[in-house]
């Protein structure tokens, strides 16, 4: 008969423990699954084949661009929220983060009706600029813009309200001017929100789905990510859409625990 | 005494994970039918449900509806269907060589592609060669669902060379694009284009380049409704609603 | 080198209007209670804030003058400012930190580090130079602090309670470091604060901010002997009372009568605690002409003494009394018993308004 363990705060009541345990096969068990499945034999064949190539340098490209726009527009957005009280900030708040909550397909209609070449916008683009975002990268680009910006301005934003103004008070006095505060002092600030947002922002525009093909549509190497390339090859060839997976499932597990250690490191400096 | 708490959860884990079955013929609950249907059949099958149950009022009849290729793979992983409608005889093969199907399927249908456009044809398409044009914002399905396998087979059999702009996943969605405006033109079924009524023009493929695409339907469970349903779409009653619907006899 | 300003500054239902000066070598202190608008004020001579009316003109050039539409943003003023619990930048190290302002304003990196090694040294810390500011101490961090305002060679230095956020031992040690630098800073140095011994240890004049405006200037000795609020009375431990003499008779604002000896006219009125006698009866044949009925309020012990505030009733002051512990606990006084105060008419202070 065991005896009970001497008041250690490390030790888990046995019950927390058990649900604990089941939270963490629920995760691991469908990536075992897909691992035990993989045809590691012809991995590297098939990772040549040129459609999972295409595939894949299409959602890198893609993503990366979001994640670029998101931080160029989400960045202002994140500021004017958290420092500028105007009235109705917190609908504007709810109206530029409900795209995180949508279902991406409904995120997918939403662009579709609004700029597709019939839509509300989409029609003056078409008609005046010869502009058409639907079945181009572009529109890949946009629909996961749409989607990713959201979480890195939730992000910034909370950073940016909790972080002690003083600081750039200091600075101005010091000398700096807005713009040189900003660099010096408080982007280093909110320099862990400003990665894990666009972690988070770029992990989210890689897995989109509902919106792409939706709005953007689906050809090989100009709007059919490796998301998409997956669902299809499911139809013909799953050995094809196993190795897309395991790709991608790869490239988030490293960019997740590489990233982690630092935004620990960072959140610890600024708490000093 | 904590491990004997982690073997039963992990034990009940396992469980409820490999609770799923893992393919073959099953079967659901009792007067409910669950037919797997192929995406073109959405009209006239919505119909002919209605028909099925007006005649056999204790059944419920539930439709789902998706590309041929989707609804096979979902069977094959043992989906709880009743009946299985497949666009092409390939797709019905991969059911059938899995052994899910319960008998042999039975071609009931047949369709044929057609062009579709934007009402009244406003760049005059008159045939497949003229899809070939890059202007053309063309959308057909992905060639790993049967309309797309057909389309393709369509444009080889003109002797044209064709870059569409997106490969969609069902016809439906070919459909949609084409009648809201986003694509010029699209390859769908004729009954589809039937179907959109006045929200599209068809441009008719010639039958020398035209394909026959083979409708076949299958049971996929023991129950006797599954049976009723096949025999109902097979009887003179479905031959009368799918004819309405632009398909033709098998 | 001069500061010359004339603040205004409004807000929500609080108002800032001050008329405030100073040359170089002095340290102008100012002193007020939380909420009297020190903050404000620093704000607005600092540039984080802008005054809504008034004139903020250093060394001749106008920083902020809503009338002529000028306002200079903080970044070019040439002020310093410490705050409170030193608000240095987490992510440099100290050195860094130093080199802050001279780095914003254009200097190379070497040779701003370099200035700012010479700014460490002289306050102390040039060891602490790679250290993080989590790293430094309370005091220590302040001085860094210090040092970085002054390293911008600013021609005002701003100090905003720099000692606030310091235990008591660290305090003095800082208060120290702090007044050997001030003493050889070349500019106008301007401290607020609401702890009167920074006042006394290290300015040259006081001014008494209260409530948004400036109750009294002048020097230490000045304010603390004449005393014209009760903010400073309480501060220097002392009773004040303000009203209109007549006939020998004091009428307080309050409304309450003392027998004083002093000439017409409105006056200010110290009564030292010390001079307060208090006793459980009344005594009809004192010689003191002010006797009067009160409650016993906080009771205070420190050491021998005894500070206790009594009540005035029907006519009598408020005041707060010293007497000895041992007549305390003869008298056995607590809070809430009615006690009789006495206090000779001759020892009463007045001074003209």
């Amino acid at each position: 008969m065991t005896s009970h363990p001497r008041g250690q705060r490390t030790q888990l009541p046995p019950a927390v423990f058990a649900l604990a345990m089941i939270a963490i096969a629920f995760f691991a068990l469908p990536f075992i699954g897909l691992l035990w499945r993989a045809p590691w034999g012809s991995m590297l064949d098939v990772l040549g084949q040129e459609s999972v190539r295409t595939a894949l340098w299409l959602s890198l490209r893609t993503s990366l661009a979001a994640t670029f726009l998101a931080f160029v527009f989400g960045v202002p957005l994140a500021w004017l929220l958290a420092r500028v009280p105007f009235p109705g900030s917190s609908a504007v708040r709810a109206l530029c983060t409900l795209s995180m909550v949508l279902p991406p397909v409904v995120a997918g209609v939403a662009l579709f009706f609004s700029f597709g070449r019939r839509g509300l916008f989409g029609q003056y683009l078409d008609r005046w600029l010869g502009i058409q975002l639907p079945f181009t990268t572009w529109g890949v680009v946009v629909a996961q813009t749409f989607v990713a910006m959201p979480f890195l301005v939730i992000t910034v934003e909370a950073a940016l309200r909790q972080m002690d103004r003083r600081t750039e008070d200091a600075a101005r006095t010091l000398g700096g001017s807005r713009w040189y505060v900003f660099r010096r002092v408080t982007v280093p600030t909110i320099q862990p929100a400003l990665v894990a947002g666009g972690v988070l922002a770029w992990a989210r525009a890689l897995g989109e789905f509902g919106a792409t093909i939706t709005f953007a549509g689906n050809f090989p190497g100009t709007t059919q990510t490796m998301p998409l390339a997956t669902y299809l090859a499911l139809e013909t060839d799953p050995q094809e859409a196993l190795v897309i997976s395991i790709v991608l499932i790869a490239v988030s597990f490293a960019v997740l625990v590489g990233l982690r250690d630092r935004w620990l490191h960072g959140a610890r400096a600024t708490l000093a | 005494m904590r491990w004997r708490v982690i073997r039963a959860s992990a034990a009940v884990a396992v469980c409820a994970l490999g609770g799923v079955s893992c393919g073959g013929a099953t079967s659901s609950s009792d007067a409910t039918v669950t037919v797997f249907a192929a995406a073109s059949l959405t009209d006239a099958f919505g119909e002919l449900g209605d028909a099925f149950t007006a005649a056999n009022p204790d059944a419920e009849l539930v439709l789902s509806f998706a590309s041929s290729s989707d609804l096979a793979r979902q069977i094959t992983e043992g989906a709880p269907a009743d009946v299985f409608v497949s666009a092409d005889l390939a797709n019905m093969a991969k059911v059938t060589d899995a052994g899910a199907s319960v008998g042999e399927p039975v071609v009931f249908a047949t369709n044929r592609a057609e062009i579709i456009v934007e009402p009244g044809n406003p760049l005059d398409i008159v045939e497949v060669a003229d899809l070939a044009d890059p202007e053309l914002v063309l959308v057909v399905c992905a060639p790993e669902v049967p309309c797309g396998a057909y389309a393709e087979q369509v444009v080889a059999n003109a002797g044209a060379s064709v870059t569409p702009d997106s490969l969609e996943e069902n016809v439906k969605a070919v459909v949609a694009k084409v009648t809201l405006g986003e694509a010029d033109a699209g390859i769908v079924y004729a009954t589809d284009v039937l179907a959109a009524g006045d929200r599209a023009t068809g441009i008719e493929i010639p039958d020398d380049v035209n394909i026959v695409a083979d409708y076949p339907i299958v049971a996929v469970s023991d129950d006797a409704e599954a049976a009723a349903f096949v025999d109902f779409v097979l009887g003179p009653a479905g031959r009368t609603i799918l004819s309405r619907y632009g398909f033709g006899a098998p | 080198m001069s500061l010359d300003a004339r603040i205004t500054v409004r807000r929500g239902d609080f108002t800032l209007d001050v008329e405030i000066s100073a040359d170089a070598g002095e340290v102008l202190a100012v002193l007020g209670p939380n909420g009297s608008g020190k903050s404000t004020l620093l704000s607005a001579l600092s540039g984080l804030l802008a005054i809504d009316a008034g004139r903020i003109c250093v060394d001749g050039v106008v920083l902020d003058d809503p009338a002529a539409d000028v306002f200079v943003p903080p970044e070019h003023r040439p002020i310093g400012v410490v705050f409170q619990d030193h608000v240095l930048f987490a992510h440099l190290n100290a050195r860094e930190n130093v080199a802050f302002g001279l780095r914003a304003r254009g200097a190379g990196k070497a040779q701003a580090h370099s200035a700012a090694m010479t700014w460490l040294e002289r306050v102390g810390l040039e060891r602490f130079a790679d250290a993080r500011p989590a790293q430094l101490s309370g005091g220590q961090a302040q001085r860094v602090a210090l040092a970085r305002a002054l390293a911008t060679d600013p021609a005002l230095l701003l100090l905003d309670e720099p000692l606030a956020a310091l235990d008591v031992s660290t305090r003095q040690e800082v208060r120290r470091s702090l007044r050997e630098h001030l003493a050889t800073f070349p500019g106008m140095r301007l401290l607020v604060t609401h702890d009167p011994v920074d006042a006394y240890a290290l300015a040259d004049r006081v001014a008494i901010l209260e409530d948004g405006r400036i109750a009294q200037i002048g020097t230490i000795g000045q304010v603390t002997a004449h005393p014209r609020s009760r903010y400073v009375a309480e501060l220097v431990g002392t009773n004040l009372v303000r009203g209109v003499v007549a006939d020998g008779v004091l009428v307080t604002d309050t409304g309450a009568r003392i027998a004083v000896a002093a000439d017409p006219g409105p006056v200010f009125a110290v009564i030292r605690p010390q001079a307060i006698t208090l006793s459980l009866s009344a005594d009809p044949s004192s010689s003191a002409r002010n006797t009067w009925l009160g409650v016993v309020g906080d009771v205070e012990r420190l050491g021998d003494r005894a500070r206790i505030g009594v009540t005035g009733d029907r006519g009598g002051i408020d005041v707060v009394a010293e007497i000895t512990t041992a007549s305390l606990d003869d008298l056995a006084l607590r809070p809430g018993d009615p006690v009789h105060a006495s206090l000779k008419a001759t020892d009463i202070t007045t001074y003209p308004v």
